[in-house]
């Protein structure tokens, strides 16, 4: 999807990418990264709008040189920040989008209806935007990245803000965008867990180097060594009738925390539980988080 | 500290605030979590005494927030809204405060330092705060209200924007100040944030409070069936393991998933059954390495209070 | 009916079909000349009604009083010449009478907020993330204000032409003996149009606020064109023959002895009822006109490349 090979881009001493490489496959992709870390540089050249201090940078094929307004025909956007104007409706606004991209009315128009029924936007989408909600606001910004079926869609924190169901809404959407059209989606996010719904590998970036590419499965699938076990009742029975057995209990004040030896450990808690009356509501294996692996890698 | 709301109104003209709300904190987190404009913020100002109940009666260890200042040396405010002077350094900024409040010069930058350096800003504490990141910014607010070590911290959206090495270390120092004792309310928009931090939670929703304490214990509270799912080791048990399931009497419905090798039971008769099912895995003879209900996670509980689940 | 059942595919088929660039900006730039021309708005209703002004002067006091004999210009003396077309630009308040005054203040209000608001909600990110350049967004935003102005310099001038000509009988001869007139008529009204219209884009890219924007762009434009004026007059009551240079500082001088200059007329100043002669080289007067305009184009995309590597 993009390619990267040795990007520069400096600014002053500042060097916000440097020899930075990378090849984008095609899907939902995560970027993390802190802040300043050259997430942001990154897709700014991707969409053609910084030209790189140096290296060269492909995106959907075509080689990055002069001509970059071009790319922004295959490419949609979706920035952080609040960039909508209050006074036009939802509707005039993206119509208003899709023919800056080069549709004619009529084709801006159909889009633009079509979309925001995809969003789920009733007759607001008729009133101004200054009288709209968060989570309004937020599919706007959303549909006017996609109004021109681009091929390729940033989107730069978009569930930033938004209350807990507005959040859920918007991840779905993201979620299926890949299902529904065929825009594939370039998430950038400082929510990890947004990254372990939505994307299907991860890219983190810091100090504007790689530092790590993986499949989102990979990361969140690899198990630790722990069993968590969340029990109802009086856990000393529970923890004397394991500790009969040599097994060393950890407890943080929510779970249980038991090391992991073999599928017999399960077989020795449920023993456990039965001995001791206690009901059982949770026993999981651990796994990697998505925390802690991003911890590991930018500390 | 102990929180206490009792049948509290507050509106602003004819605007709602919140209405009729009873809660009672105690130290440890609790996480304040509803949908914008439910309440939440009216609900911190109240306990912080910025704000004068319309009707209701609030109390902090027994003594009146609004107009106790002893009180009110007690509570740190972390708000949502940026609220620096924008010109100053980090270390000036939250070391003015402490001067306000009656602190020699050289104390109140070493406390301020102290604060500071506790949430990782040593190295930018000199920098003028229209330099810092969101995260930077948001631990400096941090910072003003911990400097003055209060009982009582209340923190709005504070992970708001903030990248995730600031969000892991402020939940870490979170965790902290509550097993020191200290009562921390926190409000977040993100579900995830608040379980790993605490299992104690206030729900708002229009101004009213939908739910309030552990939340297992409020699910319980909830008459839905709710499902419980088991993952045994072996891909042959499934189909045994939920028919011996179906005999069951208290089983609403089993489904199973030949992709997850998963099998999940609803059920209403709830704490009978998580005694039940480690019997029969015993007496089957069925391994298996996971056990766990969907409806466990916040995110499941707050989509169902806020639908209103719980009244039908 | 009998036909297959078919499920449809959501936006798979979608197909965008995009035009080119320079389709984009002239639409972009129309509908936004469409948007200043609304009454919904107080600036639709101002630039109107300013609009309307304009047209009835041309109408009551060119249309009418001039007589088709004195046009395009009558000679005052041996020196000076009165030319209609320019005195359409002239001062409402000085004996030429004309549109000078309505004509900024449309220019101001029109241009106020047209960089500006999109500076100020942000939504020039979104401009610029579409696939047009920056140079073609700053054209698609001057497309507008220069139709706007065009509408209130050439065409009302035109429709002087028109009326002095049916005043001569409608002869094809008449008009062919003053082609030259009708190019340079047109060549003013861009002069003129093209002149506000950049600066006033300058002055909304350099303050975002649209009602500050357009009054500072209208007390800029006056404000400098009367100290220039007054010190004009006193240095020249002093006899200093180098105080012509003092109007190059105002952008209104500029513009006035440079369609002067189109309608080859020596370019005077009215103070204490008396002309006083200017007398600056062309040369000198396209040089300073040129560094205005080339300096407002460079200050607003070097502003607009600014905001995105910052942000």
């Amino acid at each position: 999807m993009i390619k990267a090979t040795n990007v520069v881009k400096q600014y002053g001493n500042l060097k916000a990418l440097d020899d930075f490489s990378i090849e984008i496959p095609a899907g939902k992709v995560g970027i993390l990264g802190p802040n300043g870390a050259g997430k942001s540089t990154f897709v700014k050249i991707a969409l053609g709008l910084l030209t790189p201090t140096s290296g060269e940078i492909t995106v959907l094929g075509e080689t990055l040189t002069k001509n970059t307004t071009e790319i922004r025909r295959k490419i949609g956007y979706m920035p952080e920040h609040d960039c909508i104007p209050n006074e036009m409706t939802g509707v005039g606004f993206l119509i208003e989008m899709g023919m800056v991209s080069g549709m004619s009315v009529a084709g801006a128009t159909e889009r633009t209806h079509e979309i925001l029924g995809h969003l789920r936007m009733g007759e607001e989408k008729y009133r101004l935007i200054g009288e709209y909600s968060g989570g309004m606001r937020q599919k706007i910004k959303l549909a006017q990245g996609l109004i021109h079926a681009p091929e390729v869609i940033f989107l730069d924190e978009p569930t930033s803000g938004l209350d807990p169901n507005a959040r859920r809404e918007m991840l779905e959407t993201i979620n299926g965008l890949t299902d529904v059209s065929n825009t594939k989606v370039l998430l950038s996010t400082h929510i990890l867990q947004d990254v372990e719904t939505v994307c299907d590998s991860v890219i983190i970036v810091k100090d504007g180097k790689l530092q790590m590419q993986e499949d989102v499965k990979a990361i969140v699938g690899e198990k630790s060594n722990f069993v968590r076990v969340r029990i109802g009742g009086g856990s000393e029975n529970f923890i004397s009738e394991l500790k009969k057995k040599k097994i060393t209990i950890e407890d943080d004040g929510r779970a249980l925390i038991i090391p992991y030896v073999d599928n017999s450990t399960y077989d020795d808690i449920i023993d456990a539980s039965v001995k001791s009356k206690c009901s059982l509501y949770e026993m999981e294996r651990t796994s990697q988080s998505m925390d802690s692996v991003y911890q590991e890698i930018v500390e | 500290m102990n929180i206490k709301l009792e049948q509290v109104t507050k509106n602003y003209g004819d605007v709602q605030g919140i209405s009729n709300i009873n809660l009672e904190v105690n130290k440890g987190i609790t996480g304040i979590l509803g949908p914008n404009g439910a309440g939440k913020s009216t609900t911190m100002k109240i306990i912080l005494g910025l704000s004068r109940p319309s009707r209701g009666r609030v109390t902090v260890d027994g003594r009146n927030p609004f107009d106790d200042w002893e009180l009110k040396k007690d509570f740190g405010f972390v708000p949502e809204y940026d609220c620096f002077y924008e010109h100053m350094s980090g270390l000036e900024f939250v070391s003015y405060f402490l001067r306000m409040h009656d602190c020699q010069k050289e104390e109140a930058e070493e406390r301020a330092i102290e604060a500071l350096s506790e949430l990782g800003l040593e190295e930018a504490m000199e920098r003028k705060i229209n330099t810092y990141s969101r995260g930077m910014r948001q631990k400096t607010k941090v910072a003003r209200a911990t400097v003055f070590n209060p009982e009582v911290l209340v923190m709005d959206e504070p992970f708001q924007g903030a990248d995730p090495t600031t969000r892991i270390l402020l939940m870490k120092k979170m965790t902290e100040w509550a097993e020191n004792g200290k009562t921390i309310l926190i409000s977040s928009h993100i579900l995830h944030d608040i379980q790993s931090l605490t299992d104690n939670i206030a729900l708002i929703n229009n101004g009213k409070m939908l739910a309030h304490g552990n939340r297992h214990e409020i699910r319980n509270l909830i008459n839905v069936p709710r499902p419980i799912s088991i993952v045994p080791v072996k891909d042959g048990n499934l189909r045994k393991l939920a028919k011996r399931l179906l005999d069951e009497k208290w089983t609403k419905a089993t489904s199973i998933d030949e992709d997850t090798n998963e099998l999940t039971v609803e059920t209403t008769q709830t704490e009978d059954v998580y005694l039940e099912i480690p019997k029969i895995l015993q007496k089957e003879k069925i391994t298996v390495e996971r056990i766990y209900s969907e409806d466990d996670s916040l995110d499941s509980l707050y989509a169902k209070l806020v639908e209103g689940h719980q009244w039908k | 009916m009998k036909g297959k059942a078919q499920l449809s595919n959501r936006f798979r088929d979608f197909d965008a079909n995009l035009t080119t660039r320079p389709w984009i900006v002239l639409g972009m730039g129309l509908r936004k000349f469409n948007n200043l021309l609304t009454l919904r708005t107080w600036n639709g209703i101002g630039i109107n009604l300013m609009i309307a002004v304009v047209y009835l002067l041309t109408f009551f006091r060119f249309i009418l009083f001039i007589e088709p004999e004195d046009y395009p210009c009558v000679d005052l003396n041996d020196e000076y010449q009165r030319c209609v077309p320019l005195d359409f630009y002239g001062d409402l308040l000085g004996n030429a009478g004309g549109t000078k005054l309505f004509l900024i203040a449309i220019a101001a209000t029109a241009s106020g907020g047209i960089i500006g608001n999109d500076m100020a909600n942000k939504s020039i990110h979104l401009y610029l993330s579409r696939p047009i350049s920056r140079l073609d967004y700053l054209i698609a935003r001057f497309i507008p204000v220069f139709i706007l102005l065009l509408l209130v310099t050439a065409l009302p001038n035109y429709m002087i032409l028109s009326s002095m000509w049916s005043g001569n009988g409608l002869e094809a001869s008449w008009l062919l003996d003053r082609k030259w007139l009708i190019v340079n008529i047109m060549l003013q009204g861009i002069l003129y149009s093209g002149a506000y219209s950049i600066i006033g884009l300058t002055f909304s890219t350099l303050i975002k606020k649209e009602g500050i924007a357009s009054s500072t762009f209208f007390l800029f434009v006056y404000g400098t064109s009367l100290v220039c004026e007054t010190f004009f007059t006193i240095l020249n009551a002093f006899g200093i023959d180098e105080a012509d240079y003092i109007l190059l500082l105002s952008i209104n001088h500029v513009v006035d002895m440079l369609s002067y200059l189109i309608f080859d007329t020596k370019y005077y100043v009215i103070a204490f009822f008396e002309p006083w002669e200017v007398d600056i080289g062309s040369i000198e007067l396209f040089a300073v006109f040129t560094f205005i305009f080339t300096g407002c184009a460079g200050f607003m995309y070097w502003m607009i490349q600014q905001m995105e590597a910052n942000k």
